[in-house]
């Protein structure tokens, strides 16, 4: 039988290789585990902040693109508007969506210039109530003032695991948000409230734009 | 055992086991009228005399030298995050943060340096506002002090009790320890410059923003380990989203 060729024998063992490395590619993607998710991001956002040929801007960019991957914006938007999402229309909710992101962006991008060489380490994850998942971390700041926790709080979509609140010394993210606009949707309407988060971030990028000019 | 006394035991038990009402919908602030306009004042009194000042004071004062006197002046607070571990049934805590309190009064130099955190002491943020909460007391309305800032009723009694126990009123001149007060004051201040302006910067309604973080915070602090509970998990995660 030619099964017991050379030939076939490499071409079998080969394909064993290849079955393997796809097997254990399979488990390696499947057990992508929250904590890896939330190390991954945290590391690359480093790499960023630790770049110092990198402009303000491109660091923004950069850092913002991570987001993107690593955040479910929609479903944090939804959480801070929680019974309010009823008030908006699918073209509000996807407007409120792209200001909200934006105002995170605005407000928290100018801390790229104060990165004082933090490190961050993960120091347990948590099982949350139907399935979700809490990884807790540490921000280190060494000399800088003294250490913060983070916990990440993630929910599988579609297959991939994504942060939807940042509870920061046991303040959440989320739920700060939600009572503001709560307090914002008793007296306005949802295009009022879309409209004012618009005129506060198109002021916040004038103030960052003037002090990072473009350019330099 | 009286209807009477079971009505009164079962009442005392469903305070006990309220616990923290989570900082979330349903914030209990009664007073809003009142607290907005204590933190109209409160953040006045920031933006015209304290932000200005700590601005000045920090082009003069060294980022290392500012936490030298912040450690100072919270090693001076050990002995009450000592007392209050001690109240609240956490011996080892309270214990370990007389081991901190010796250490760094000695060691770090009358608590400008901070050698305990490297030992392992870490500092128990305990006060007695925690105390009355792990006792049973719920917190009780939300209260904006004048030049304190934010607080509820508990968090208000808290206070008072916690400054009796403050040794330097019993040692030192009124005026000194005012004075100390306002130094501690802005020296923090002057820390936390980049953040307030943030939070500033992000928040659509600062009092909001603020009531809402600071009754998350103080939750989070009576729970000591920073997690969020099952119930709150719920609310939170997952709302009840109607279907359109």
């Amino acid at each position: 039988m030619p099964s017991t060729s050379p030939t076939s024998r490499f071409a079998s063992g080969a394909t064993a290789v290849l079955v393997a490395t796809l097997l254990a590619a399979g488990t390696a993607a499947a057990a992508e585990a929250p904590r890896d998710v939330v190390r991954q991001l945290a590391d690359e956002v480093l790499v960023v902040l630790k770049d110092k040929s990198l402009t303000s801007d491109a660091k923004r960019q950069r850092i913002e693109a991570i987001a993107d991957r690593g955040v479910d914006f929609a479903t944090l938007s939804r959480l801070v508007l929680a019974r309010n999402l009823s008030k908006f229309s699918p073209a509000e909710l996807a407007a409120f969506e792209k200001e909200f992101r934006r105002h995170l962006s605005v407000t928290y991008g100018d801390s790229v210039d104060s990165y004082k060489n933090e490190e961050v380490v993960i120091t347990g994850d948590r099982d949350e109530a139907r399935g979700d998942k809490t990884v807790r971390a540490k921000i280190l700041r060494g000399g800088a003032g003294e250490d913060i926790l983070v916990d990440y709080r993630l929910r599988q979509v579609n297959g991939e695991w994504k942060i939807i609140d940042f509870i920061v010394e046991g303040v959440s993210l989320v739920s700060n948000f939600r009572s503001q606009f709560q307090d914002l949707l008793s007296s306005k309407t949802p295009a009022q409230v879309i409209a004012l988060i618009h005129g506060k971030n198109a002021r916040g990028e004038a103030i960052v734009e003037k002090i990072t000019p473009k350019g330099t | 055992m009286t209807m009477r006394t079971a009505s009164l035991v079962i009442g005392l038990l469903a305070t006990l086991c309220a616990g923290p009402a989570f900082a979330g919908e349903g914030e209990e602030d009664p007073w809003e009228g009142f607290n907005r306009a204590m933190f109209t004042f409160n953040d006045g009194v920031d933006r015209w005399v304290l932000e200005p000042v700590a601005k000045g004071y920090d082009v003069v004062v060294p980022d290392p030298l500012e936490r030298c006197i912040a450690n100072f002046f919270q090693n001076l607070r050990v002995p009450i995050n000592s007392v209050n571990g001690f109240l609240q049934g956490k011996p080892l805590n309270g214990a370990s943060d007389l081991g901190r309190f010796t250490v760094n009064t000695t060691l770090g130099l009358a608590g400008f340096l901070d050698p305990a955190t490297y030992f392992g002491l870490e500092r128990h943020d305990e006060d007695f506002g925690q105390t009355l909460g792990v006792w049973g007391v719920p917190h009780g309305p939300y209260l904006v002090i004048p030049l304190l800032g934010p607080s509820t009723v508990r968090d208000t009694g808290g206070i008072v009790v916690d400054s009796a126990l403050t040794p330097t009123w019993y040692f030192l001149d009124t005026a000194v320890t005012i004075g100390s007060r306002v130094f501690d004051t802005i020296n923090a201040r002057s820390l936390v410059l980049e953040d307030v302006e943030n939070a500033r910067n992000a928040a659509f309604d600062f009092y909001t923003f603020v009531r809402n973080g600071y009754l998350q915070r103080r939750a989070a602090l009576l729970r000591d380990e920073k997690d969020v509970t099952r119930e709150v998990d719920d609310a939170l995660y997952f709302p009840d989203e109607p279907v359109r």
